[in-house]
């Protein structure tokens, strides 16, 4: 059966959900979920973030293997993609100025966490694999567990104003990603979040709140839009678009535990 | 805690520049041996520009900022819009007005890689909204009024905004020093949910004098120079993000660095408009 996956985004007060600059994707078979978070003040950076999810959740190998070897490899198909969608707007001769952006703004820019997940109840012991660049989150609760697992960022006061990112060019250095890997057992759910949802989940827990909590049982988007909606009000989380995607491997429970 | 209001659409910032237009500022300026109202014009457009830029994501324009650009020097009596053609009626615009009215557009070269191993050249088009102008007299105070009218019909419409950013750029002494200093008092105060306003003064000079750049006591300014004194006291202190993005540009802020640079060189003065712009309305 495969993995189940839920995902809800919203974007910032006042702006439209095309707006929104988040990005989320997973393969058919739920093994690969992946989220990217494209930098308002870089240039097509909803592109970037989209091409990028797209790039992990339909790579047919190991994607995170292939991002261990070389990261910068991994990304120039999916610079050289982007290039070409800059390189037709650059090249449209009904253009407006603003939308070739300058010597300083000529890139995307966007955080990304991706996850693989075993989808077999009989892989190797129900291992999962994550790589991550930024400020975008992956979290783990185990069942009838209140421990929260981060990464790559554990503590609220790690989050930053600027972040590391993948860049849409290959001119321009990305910076190396980070890798973890665990197993999971039967019962565990993984979220993977946008900065202002991670930043608030972390927050929330130091703070030994239970709300925290809620998030992982969310099933509807209405729902997801309330808790983000009372959280803006009460000032608690920024205003920036919003992201969560919940993962809950689909297996036997007897076949968990290495 | 105050300035730490996000620019969004729901909540845009709101950018007042004064430029004095009076007789002094057809001066020589800068290395390429112009003058100064054009520098001053120039580097305006150039701020403008990349504020646009910052308001967009390639796809669309957001209007997440409000404009107003003033000079002061072609009345004695009183300040006047500096935009011209279509926007000669309106000393407020949002970005997307800004954006669709320019006077006219002045192109550079630039060459892009095509990812295989070519050059693609294309045109970088850069808007002109300000034109240069030097006459007159530099009825300051006449300024700061008018820039208090503005930002008060503003932050009525916007009360949780990050409070607006006004940068003054100036060559001379103000026509009256005690009015000049009231009227600064009152932008000064006024304020959104978020903080008040912020004043910058970037004080230009074609001479060899040293510069003051963002000082934190007046004991760092010229001893006895009155002026100098002035225009330091009317500055706001930079709040965190700015001195951070001052610090960022290669300066050397201290914690309570007021943002005004005296005497400064083209590139200085360049410098505080970046600082004033870049961390609020750029992203």
């Amino acid at each position: 059966m495969p993995n189940q996956i839920i995902a809800f985004s919203v974007p910032k007060i006042g702006e439209e959900q095309k707006n929104n600059q988040d990005r989320f994707e997973s393969s058919s078979d739920g093994s690969l979920t992946a989220l990217a978070d494209g930098a308002g003040s870089s240039l097509y950076p909803s592109k970037w973030a989209e091409i990028l999810v797209q790039s992990f959740c339909q790579d047919l190998g190991n994607p995170i293997a292939r991002i261990q070897r070389s990261h910068q490899e991994w990304l120039k198909p999916a610079q050289e993609q982007w290039r070409q969608y800059y390189l037709a707007k650059l090249t449209n001769p009904n253009r407006k100025w603003w939308e070739v952006g300058s010597q300083i703004k000529d890139r995307g820019s966007a955080t990304f966490i991706g996850l693989s997940l075993p989808t077999h109840p009989d892989s190797e012991a129900q291992k999962w694999q994550a790589v991550a660049i930024g400020d975008s989150c992956l979290f783990k609760l185990e069942r009838n567990s209140e421990n929260l697992f981060a990464f790559p960022l554990n503590n609220s006061g790690d989050f930053k104003t600027t972040t590391q990112c993948f860049e849409s060019l290959p001119e321009y250095s990305s910076f190396s990603p980070q890798f973890i890997e665990g197993y999971c057992n039967w019962g565990d759910t993984f979220l993977l979040a946008s900065d202002a949802l991670a930043h608030w989940l972390l927050t929330d827990y130091e703070n030994q709140s239970q709300e925290w909590q809620k998030i992982f049982e969310l099933k509807k988007i209405e729902d997801f839009r309330q808790a983000i909606d009372r959280l803006r009000q009460n000032n608690l989380i920024k205003n920036d678009d919003t992201t969560a995607v919940l993962i809950k491997p689909e297996f036997d429970e007897n076949d968990t535990d290495p | 805690m105050s300035y730490n209001q996000e620019i969004s659409r729901a909540n845009p910032g709101y950018l007042v520049i004064l430029i004095d237009q009076s007789f002094s500022m057809c001066y020589p300026y800068g290395a390429a041996g112009t003058i100064k109202a054009k520098e001053c014009a120039t580097a305006v457009n150039r701020v403008l520009r990349e504020t646009v830029l910052a308001c967009t994501d390639g796809e669309d324009i957001k209007n997440s900022c409000d404009i107003s650009v003033l000079g002061y020097g072609k009345l004695n009596d009183a300040a006047v819009n500096a935009f011209s053609g279509n926007l000669a009626s309106k000393p407020m615009v949002t970005i997307q007005e800004l954006t669709e009215n320019c006077l006219r557009v002045e192109t550079i070269k630039r060459k892009v890689s095509d990812g295989a191993g070519g050059l693609v050249e294309i045109d970088d088009q850069f808007p002109i909204w300000i034109e240069p102008s030097a006459v007159g007299e530099t009825p300051m105070t006449e300024a700061f009024k008018m820039a208090s009218q503005l930002v008060s019909d503003w932050i009525g419409e916007h009360k949780s905004s990050f409070p607006p950013v006004v940068i003054n750029i100036t060559d001379g002494e103000a026509n009256s020093l005690p009015s000049a200093r009231i009227a600064a008092e009152e932008l000064t105060q006024l304020e959104t949910d978020d903080g008040k306003t912020l004043l910058l003064n970037a004080h230009i000079s074609g001479g060899s004098e040293t510069e003051v750049i963002l000082p934190s006591s007046s004991e760092q300014l010229p001893k006895g120079d009155n002026y100098a004194q002035f225009l330091f006291e009317i500055s706001s202190e930079l709040p965190p993000l700015m001195l951070e993005r001052a610090a960022a540009s290669g300066l050397t802020p201290a914690p309570y660095s007021k943002g005004f640079v005296y005497k400064a060189k083209l590139e200085t003065m360049i410098q505080l408009l970046e600082i004033g712009t870049k961390a609020e309305f750029r992203g």
